[in-house]
């Protein structure tokens, strides 16, 4: 590691240390909020804050990671926020038409981005289901019984899931427990009701739903019809043009915000 | 701007797949590379044989070998590399022993026909006909093999086999045909012979219908005509003259002068005979035919008439001999004593002579003839002239009824001609062409002799070897660097080619450019591969190894040519005084 890096994270560790874990994830004043189930915990958002070394073998961004790699997140983030600003839009579904093709890995970089550098605050929502990978790359899922499941299956709360990962303006809602019934779950009524409850609580906030991928999943397209935009992650050399076309084909052009080119070959 | 962006597009593929490009390429290349060094070196050596012309002009001697030079080069080699003659020159020199257990004797004869190479060289010349063409001049004998002084003397066999083939080949050529012309001369003659032969039956037997003859025939015939017409003529003029006599004879009193010693006249045999037979008859009516003077009388009668029958056959004869012999000395005028006519007339004369001899031996004709002086001797004269007359009339025609059957066998000759004329001349055909064959026939002998004795002093067209083979004195194949140059054009083929299909093969986007002509929406950015601290060590320690196997087999194939093609030392100074030379 170099010594930048090194100063960096030892930077990074510092700072996590006098955190304020308390640091402030302001609540909007609940209209819409339901009573809360019995088993609901307090409603604070739980501090989980991941290492940097955790998040730089999961790929995600860090004070040591490469620059080019951060402007590529800047672009993507300055782009989605002026879109989305003069759209009026805030729920953001972030799907692929393959399996691994980085979904995950742009979804919460991007939203990472979003708090770091735009100081935006960001609810990041890992709605795959059935291969979930928020809670694991960020290091935050360590109660196996706190994941959107339970929430779909209304044994928790909203409030009760959201987990901070350590960055300011960043919350998490991950899922923690794959399941097949997948679909299902996000067919429910509950799930509509997550969308339109993260709406309407967090108005200026950006939710980017990290979803299944669409080809062969029915996922994805239920789930489409809940958000203002969708973005396409696209691997090079992996993802086949018939893919895309049949992906934009299945989700409609006029939600789809753009497209990501993920893992681009720098010329 | 489309070129350049189809450019583009084949750059960022051609970098996106550079290890596919490289790696096989590159591994390619070292294996070819290997190969080429390690396969053995091949000499050759070679001899050049000159096909010189014949030395004494063609246009006195032609030679009986004849045909394109390539043709019979060609042939000869056929024959020079026998299996019998290419074994013993294995067995000799010790080839392709190492072959011995591994192939049979058929392969390995095989491998020795395929490194034996007889190439033509050609040179433009102008042919007889003034055309210009392209003449085998000279043709060259290389043989292929390992070792230089094996090569060399391989070579060498080749060509005196090659040589000596093509010396007992012409003469072989030379001798067969002169055998074969004279088998065929000697059929010819006898059937000359034969014709010949049949040609002198016939003439024997169709002499007089010749055609050659014909004109002859027909001069004899005009001649015979003219013989026939000449003697009608004289007979007409005899038979007047004879008419003319009788009527002299008829004035003429045969007794007037002839008168017996009493004076009474003599009368002529003739009247006597008449006197008697009027006094025969008139006694006849008073006497008996016993009556003794009726006897006498008859007897008288008889007498005379023998005796006047006697006397005009004396007469008559005469005058046929006189004739003849009047005939007999024109004919010797004309023909030799053997010609049939001379001989016919001899004949008739001996014939004559002997029948008056007779005649005159007889009693009855000399009793009679002595008293013919006792006629008149005007009318004996008449009587003797008329009498010869119509021997010469008889005589005549006695000539002209032989005439006339010579003419008619002349008429035959000359119509039986057109028959004879078509078997005598298909005869003569036949002999002329049989004639002509021979004559031809025997001039090709001659020449055929003249060629077989032209290759037997060896002045016909031969072969002569100019360049001898020499031993090799560095191998001429493989050619190395040449090799190691396509060996690394087509390993770079190899890998765009494997590019090329990896690429045709790939359906997956590649690249901004492309996935915005794919889609509608914007390329919102591009993200790179975000790569973790572990795959840096991976990817560093991955080179590492990379360098480290590059040297290694590198230094490998230093270490093989060292080995097993020069020395790197000789091969440093060789590149750098060839590059030296170049500069």
């Amino acid at each position: 590691m170099s010594k930048i890096a090194k100063a960096l994270k030892r930077a990074q560790e510092e700072r996590a240390d006098e955190a304020v874990v308390h640091a402030a994830i302001q609540q909007p004043t609940p209209d819409t909020e339901e009573p809360s189930s019995p088993k609901a915990k307090p409603r604070q958002t739980q501090i989980q804050e991941a290492s940097d070394i955790h998040m730089e073998r999961n790929r995600l961004l860090t004070g040591g990671s490469a620059q080019h790699i951060r402007d590529a997140f800047n672009v993507l983030r300055a782009k989605l926020l002026q879109m989305t600003r003069e759209k009026g839009m805030n729920t953001i579904m972030v799907t692929s038409p393959g399996r691994q093709e980085g979904k995950t890995i742009v979804a919460t970089n991007l939203a990472m981005s979003i708090a770091r550098d735009a100081r935006q605050t960001a609810l990041l929502v890992d709605t795959n289901l059935r291969w979930p990978g928020v809670a694991q790359t960020m290091g935050v899922c360590k109660d196996q019984d706190s994941g959107l499941e339970h929430y779909l299956i209304g044994q928790l709360e909203l409030p009760e899931l959201l987990v901070n990962p350590g960055i300011d303006k960043l919350v998490v809602l991950p899922a923690c427990q794959a399941t097949t019934e997948s679909a299902d779950l996000l067919s429910t009524p509950r799930m509509q009701k997550l969308v339109q409850e993260c709406k309407n609580r967090y108005p200026d906030r950006y939710v980017i739903f990290d979803c299944p991928h669409v080809l062969d999943m029915p996922d994805s397209l239920v789930f489409s019809t809940y958000v203002d935009g969708i973005i396409l992650v696209v691997e090079e050399g992996k993802t086949s043009q018939r893919d895309i076309k049949a992906a934009i084909e299945m989700l409609g052009e006029d939600k789809i915000l753009g497209v990501v080119l993920n893992k681009h070959i720098t010329q | 701007m489309e070129t350049h962006n189809e450019i583009t597009l084949y750059i960022n593929a051609f970098k996106r797949r550079k290890w596919l490009f490289a790696v096989p390429a590159a591994t390619l290349f070292l294996l070819a590379s290997l190969l080429i060094f390690i396969l053995p070196s091949i000499y050759t050596s070679s001899a050049t044989i000159l096909v010189e012309g014949q030395e004494v002009p063609q246009e006195l001697i032609q030679s009986t070998v004849t045909g394109y030079v390539e043709e019979r080069l060609q042939s000869i080699s056929q024959m020079a590399f026998s299996r019998k003659n290419l074994k013993s020159i294995i067995d000799r020199f010790g080839l392709y022993s190492e072959y011995k257990d591994s192939l049979t004797s058929e392969e390995i004869l095989a491998k020795m026909r395929e490194n034996i190479k007889v190439e033509n060289i050609q040179a433009d010349v102008v042919s007889n006909t003034g055309r210009p063409s392209t003449a085998t001049i000279a043709f060259t004998i290389a043989f292929d093999g390992k070792y230089p002084k094996q090569v060399m003397q391989t070579t060498n066999a080749l060509v005196s086999l090659f040589l000596e083939e093509n010396l007992r080949e012409r003469e072989e050529k030379a001798l067969t045909t002169y055998e074969f012309l004279n088998k065929q001369l000697d059929q010819l003659r006898e059937e000359v012979q034969a014709s010949e032969a049949r040609i002198a039956i016939f003439k024997e037997e169709h002499y007089r219908s010749l055609p050659e003859l014909m004109e002859l025939n027909l001069q004899t015939l005009d001649r015979i005509q003219k013989d026939i017409d000449a003697r009608q003529e004289m007979i007409k003029t005899l038979m007047d003259r004879k008419v003319y006599l009788e009527g002299q004879m008829a004035t003429v009193d045969q007794t007037m002068y002839s008168y017996s010693a009493d004076g009474s006249r003599i009368m002529t045999p003739e009247e006597e005979l008449k006197a008697l037979r009027s006094q025969y008859l008139a006694s006849k009516t008073s006497r008996s035919e016993k009556h003794p003077d009726m006897i006498k009388l008859k007897g008288q009668i008889d007498l005379l008439e023998k005796e006047l029958a006697a006397r005009r056959r004396a007469t008559e004869g005469d005058a046929e001999l006189e004739s003849w012999r009047r005939q007999l000395a024109a004919l010797e005028k004309k023909y030799t004593a053997k010609h049939p006519d001379v001989i016919n007339a001899r004949g008739k004369i001996a014939e004559l002579e002997a029948e008056l001899a007779s005649s005159q031996n007889s009693d009855m004709v000399l009793k009679a003839d002595k008293g013919l002086d006792k006629e008149n001797p005007a009318y004996i004269n008449l009587k003797t002239q008329v009498q010869a007359t119509t021997l010469e009339i008889r005589n005549e025609r006695n000539v002209m009824a032989e005439l006339r059957k010579k003419y008619d066998d002349y008429v035959g000759y000359i119509e039986q001609s057109p028959q004879v004329e078509q078997e005598y001349a298909t005869l003569q055909r036949d002999y002329q062409n049989s004639s002509a064959k021979y004559q031809e026939t025997m001039q090709k002998v001659l020449a055929a002799r003249q060629a077989q004795e032209l290759e037997k002093e060896h002045v016909s067209e031969k072969l002569s070897l100019v360049e001898p083979p020499v031993m090799p004195e560095k191998p001429y194949k493989p050619k190395r660097m040449l090799l190691v140059v396509v060996a690394f054009i087509l390993s770079i083929g190899f890998g765009i080619g494997l590019v090329a299909v990896a690429e045709f093969m790939d359906h997956s986007v590649h690249g901004r450019d492309m996935l915005t002509t794919l889609v509608n929406a914007p390329v919102l950015a591009s993200i790179p591969y975000v790569q973790t601290s572990e795959e840096v060590a991976q990817q560093k320690k991955h080179r590492v190894m990379i360098l480290t196997t590059s040297a290694s087999i590198f230094a490998g194939i230093v270490l093989a040519v060292h080995l097993f093609v020069i020395p790197i030392d000789v091969a440093f100074f060789k590149i750098v005084d060839k590059l030296q030379m170049v500069i």
